[in-house]
């Protein structure tokens, strides 16, 4: 309750009225911190696309004479441990970073927005049986679910996506089948039974476009914590494996050697901190944006 | 009160039993042979032989699912394939040095996460607390086991002030927690961001409730009000979040054991999937798994009971 | 005559959001004397919840006195400092707020919500305290008041939460009570019973009331006298008898249902139409002027100052009654029908 007589309602950014999508621009444009968040993703993008192209060096140029040496003129950042330039396998390294964690989110959100919504509108049996795997799913601290079962079906590129995205998955169905659920009891969609509309139909085109916004911030907050997942997996040695210019696989490599030159776990550690913080701060920017109710 | 502990304990309960018999599965879920897929393409047929015996996997597969499940209730996770000991007296080993660790790290980022968002959230929208919305915020994102890696670095390799591996020896109790320092750090810090935020989220919300103003029109001087009043209120919601965090602190204990050459259920499950001691794998990692779930139910417990409308009503049944 | 118990001089208060400025409160005057019940009667938005909080100083901080003074057992409260004010809160001046469910901390129990209260002004033993807080919840009214200093807010029904709240409010016996709409979360039952508890305990204390509420019904019940508000003024202040027997200003007169206009002629009287004006587009001559069934070309490009009418004290902002402004046909029309009571 206000203490406060008739003030007036502040301008809400709701997703189903038009102009919405010139408003969330002129809301990121103002908040400084979000371009920041922008300015890394795009960075960032580019280095995964251009990948080895705008690398200064080739990722396996090994120059054995100059190894684990410190950040110079011919080496920005420094060289590993066979003489490799840093800078270049960190940036290819992006590339990996986003080609797990992008596709991991994809495809936790396709899975979980299905298994949520056929919990949500099934509701009965169906709902506690899909609440009940959830959990069991939920019930592994992440990466340890994703350890092992990455352990066990071998490491490659495509397993460690989809053994992080099995990780992921409950809490797309989880806010599916909740905001599902709110919506089933809404009386438009009553109103669009009774005129004999398959549920398929209210499905897609009723909920879908009010729960998007939501889903689309919560796939902006879950790419960090896909990219840091995979980094850890691939620091263990259980996910892609050397010479693959991973984060992790930089970081562990350059943990096996820290006490002859601190630079790959520093270069690298930047780097995958940048991308996280980054990505974060656009991603609660997202959400401040799109749902001011949610920013608490 | 006492139906709704009731109902989660059985929740539980089912979500264990399908834990277990997900893991006692797994090697068959997997496309190919389960020899294969525990001990790797190159193992030799001596070996095969072997782990096929010790593992049951001539048997049934329902009969496998079913002795392991027994098993597990008896607390009998098997055997280790490298020593023969049983996979149990492993656990028992390891498990209190993550334990250790976990609370070590819970500790820390309570005693400075708390007074971080409380502070921030007596100083609102000043220099301070924007500042500390940023470093709360690289805290939060910062993974444990790069923040393992830095303080590695910075206070055991380049300046000595702190032991890089191992626990020490609970003998010399203060070795033992210079031991401890780094990795609970490490573990920590990401939980010092998040509380902090969290504790200035709820301060900020609970001073906007009525109940604040009712107490300043009763001229309660601002400190109480702040201090007590407030604070009371904010801090229970976090009690939740501690007991999620403990959860998941034992998930992410296993980086900081690995980085910090420390025994634990962490590194224990890690070395394990080196050698392909797939026993031991799959007994560490239901333990933690049934250690997740119930730092969950507990968390949401205590959380429920300490709000006093709840309580109230557990001794209204009482009586 | 003694000089009154609070009185508040032309108060004004504006709120600032972002770059846009609101005028809470324009010019408001009024004045409680002692052993007096005075009541605030406006729709909700009309400022009466900002002139609680404005004498109390509990504004929020976006909020700022521009104008005018509150003076309360002569002292002028706007030039208090803090502590000063703080002291004064509680012990002096208390609120009763509407909803007692929020209105009181959820983690604290009742006997340790009064034990705060006190220690705030007094430096007294535990016992004490207790002893004081236990006879006050005896004196509201809630059986084996001891033991029930232990319970919580909610384990209390809606009424007795009010009567809790009450209970706090006069615990260090002040001279003046805002009570905001302490009634209007209860149903007609309890609600006449905290009307008759706070009639008592102006009866039998002395305490005076700032009854300030939305509902007529209640304000004729328990009010003296009555400060009729709209758009953050004072439209009209009366003696209750004499104000609901005789509204003078329109927009009195159709909160009461009175006598139709000759504009309206046939039509239904149920609610005023139209709605009140947002804040920060407040229109430039009198704020009603839209709404009013006797609006005049005069009433646009100014705004009406209060006016004495008769020599009862009655004010009221309405161009109709002032003697130097052409008197057009509505003008006559309202001026008749006041006068006919």
């Amino acid at each position: 309750m206000s203490t406060v007589d008739a003030l007036p309602e502040a301008p809400t950014t709701s997703a189903s009225h038009p102009g919405w999508l010139g408003e969330v621009v002129h809301d990121i444009v103002h908040r400084p911190v979000m371009l920041v968040g922008l300015g890394v993703w795009v960075a960032f993008i580019i280095m995964a696309i251009g990948g080895q192209h705008l690398a200064p060096y080739a990722i396996d140029a090994q120059d054995i004479a100059h190894r684990l040496q410190g950040p110079s003129h011919a080496h920005l950042l420094g060289t590993d441990e066979l003489g490799r330039d840093l800078l270049s396998r960190l940036m290819v390294g992006t590339r990996y970073a986003l080609a797990v964690a992008i596709p991991a989110v994809a495809i936790a959100l396709v899975v979980g927005v299905t298994v949520g919504m056929l919990a949500g509108f099934f509701g009965g049996v169906v709902d506690r049986v899909v609440v009940t795997l959830l959990d069991s799913v939920q019930a592994f601290p992440a990466v340890i679910l994703a350890l092992t079962l990455l352990a066990l079906v071998g490491h490659s590129l495509r397993n460690e996506t989809l053994v992080i995205s099995v990780a992921f998955i409950p809490s797309y169905a989880r806010v599916t089948r909740a905001l599902v659920m709110a919506a089933k009891n809404n009386q438009w969609v009553d109103a669009e039974r009774s005129l004999g509309a398959r549920p398929l139909r209210i499905v897609v085109v009723h909920i879908l476009p009010n729960i998007a916004a939501s889903l689309f911030v919560l796939m902006a907050m879950d790419i960090p914590s896909a990219i840091t997942i995979s980094a850890g997996l691939d620091f263990l040695g259980l996910g892609l494996q050397p010479p693959t210019p991973s984060w992790g696989g930089i970081l562990s490599s350059g943990f096996y050697y820290v006490e002859q030159s601190p630079w790959p776990v520093i270069w690298a550690s930047v780097f995958l901190v940048i991308a996280t913080l980054g990505f974060t701060l656009l991603a609660e920017g997202l959400r401040d944006v799109i749902d001011p109710r949610l920013s608490r | 009160m006492l139906k709704y502990l009731g109902t989660r304990l059985v929740m539980a309960f089912v979500v264990i039993v399908i834990v277990i018999t997900f893991l006692a599965l797994l090697v068959h879920l997997i496309p190919g042979n389960p020899v294969t897929t525990i001990m790797g393409p190159r193992a030799s047929p001596a070996l095969a032989q072997i782990v096929r015996h010790d593992m049951n996997l001539d048997r049934p597969i329902p009969v496998q699912v079913w002795d392991f499940i027994t098993g597990a209730f008896r607390g009998n996770l098997g055997v280790d394939f490298v020593s023969n000991l049983s996979v149990t007296s492993l656990i028992a080993n390891a498990l209190p040095q993550t334990l250790a660790l976990a609370f070590t790290s819970l500790f820390i980022a309570v005693g400075l996460g708390v007074p971080v968002g409380v502070y921030a959230a007596k100083h609102v929208n000043g220099a301070a607390d924007r500042l500390l919305a940023v470093v709360s915020v690289s805290f939060i994102t910062m993974p444990a086991f790069v923040v393992g890696l830095l303080l590695l670095l910075a206070f055991s390799v380049h300046i000595h002030v702190f032991p890089a591996i191992g626990t020490g020896s609970l003998s010399a109790p203060g070795d033992y927690l210079r031991h401890l320092v780094l990795p609970a750090c490490a573990l920590a810090l990401t939980w010092i961001g998040y509380i902090g935020r969290l504790v200035r989220a709820n301060m900020l919300e609970v001073l906007g409730e009525p109940h604040i103003r009712t107490a300043r029109a009763h001229g309660v001087r601002d400190g109480v009000v702040f201090y007590r009043l407030a604070l009371k209120n904010a801090l229970i919601p976090v009690v939740a979040v501690l007991g999620v965090g403990l959860g998941s602190l034992i998930g992410g204990a296993i980086f900081v054991e690995v980085i910090f050459a420390r025994p634990g259920i962490g590194s224990l499950i890690y070395n394990a999937i080196l050698e392909r001691n797939y026993p031991v794998v799959r007994g560490g990692v239901l333990v933690v798994a049934i250690l997740f779930v119930f730092a969950n139910l507990a968390a949401d417990i205590v959380y429920r009971f300490l709000d006093p409308r709840v309580r109230v009503e557990l001794q209204n049944v009482k009586r | 005559m003694t000089s009154p118990l609070l009185r508040v001089d032309g108060l004004s208060v504006v709120y600032r959001i972002r770059d846009r400025v609101l005028h809470g409160l324009d010019d408001i005057t009024l004045a409680v004397n002692e052993n007096e019940i005075l009541g605030i009667v406006g729709e909700s938005g009309c400022g009466k919840t900002t002139l609680s909080m404005s004498i109390m100083r509990l504004l929020p901080p976006n909020a700022a006195v521009t104008a005018g003074r509150v003076t309360f057992k002569d002292r002028d409260l706007t030039g208090l400092s803090r502590e000063e004010m703080r002291q004064l809160r509680g012990s002096e001046i208390s609120m009763v707020f509407q909803d007692p469910l929020t209105s009181l901390n959820p983690t604290f129990s009742i006997g340790q919500q009064m034990r705060f209260l006190q220690r705030g002004h007094l430096r007294e033993s535990r016992s004490v305290q207790v002893d004081r807080a236990a006879a006050a919840l005896q004196r509201v009214g809630i059986p084996d008041a001891r033991r029930r200093l232990g319970a919580y807010p909610h384990e209390f029904s809606g009424g007795m939460r009010q009567r809790v709240m009450i209970a706090m409010a006069v615990l260090l016996e002040p001279a003046l009570v805002i009570a905001d709409e302490p009634t209007s979360a209860l149903d007609v039952t309890l609600q006449a019973e905290i009307l008759e508890l706070l009639d008592d305990l102006r009866r039998s204390r002395g305490t005076s009331i700032l009854f300030v509420s939305h509902d007529l019904g209640v304000i004729s019940q328990i009010c003296d006298r009555v400060v009729v508000m709209y758009a953050g003024r004072v439209v009209e202040t009366g003696s209750v008898q004499s104000l609901f027997a005789c509204p003078l200003h329109p927009y009195t007169r159709a909160l009461l249902g009175a006598v139709p206009s000759r504009r309206h002629r046939g039509r239904p009287l149920e609610s005023i139409p139209g709605r009140v004006p947002s804040l920060s587009e407040l229109p430039i001559g009198c704020k009603f002027a839209d709404r009013c069934g006797y609006v005049d070309a005069v009433c646009l490009p100014r705004e009406p100052d209060l006016l004495q009418p008769t020599t009862g004290g009655d004010v009221v902002r309405c161009y109709a009654y002032d003697p130097s402004v052409s008197r057009s046909a509505s003008f006559a029309e309202l001026v008749d029908a006041s006068l006919v009571c």
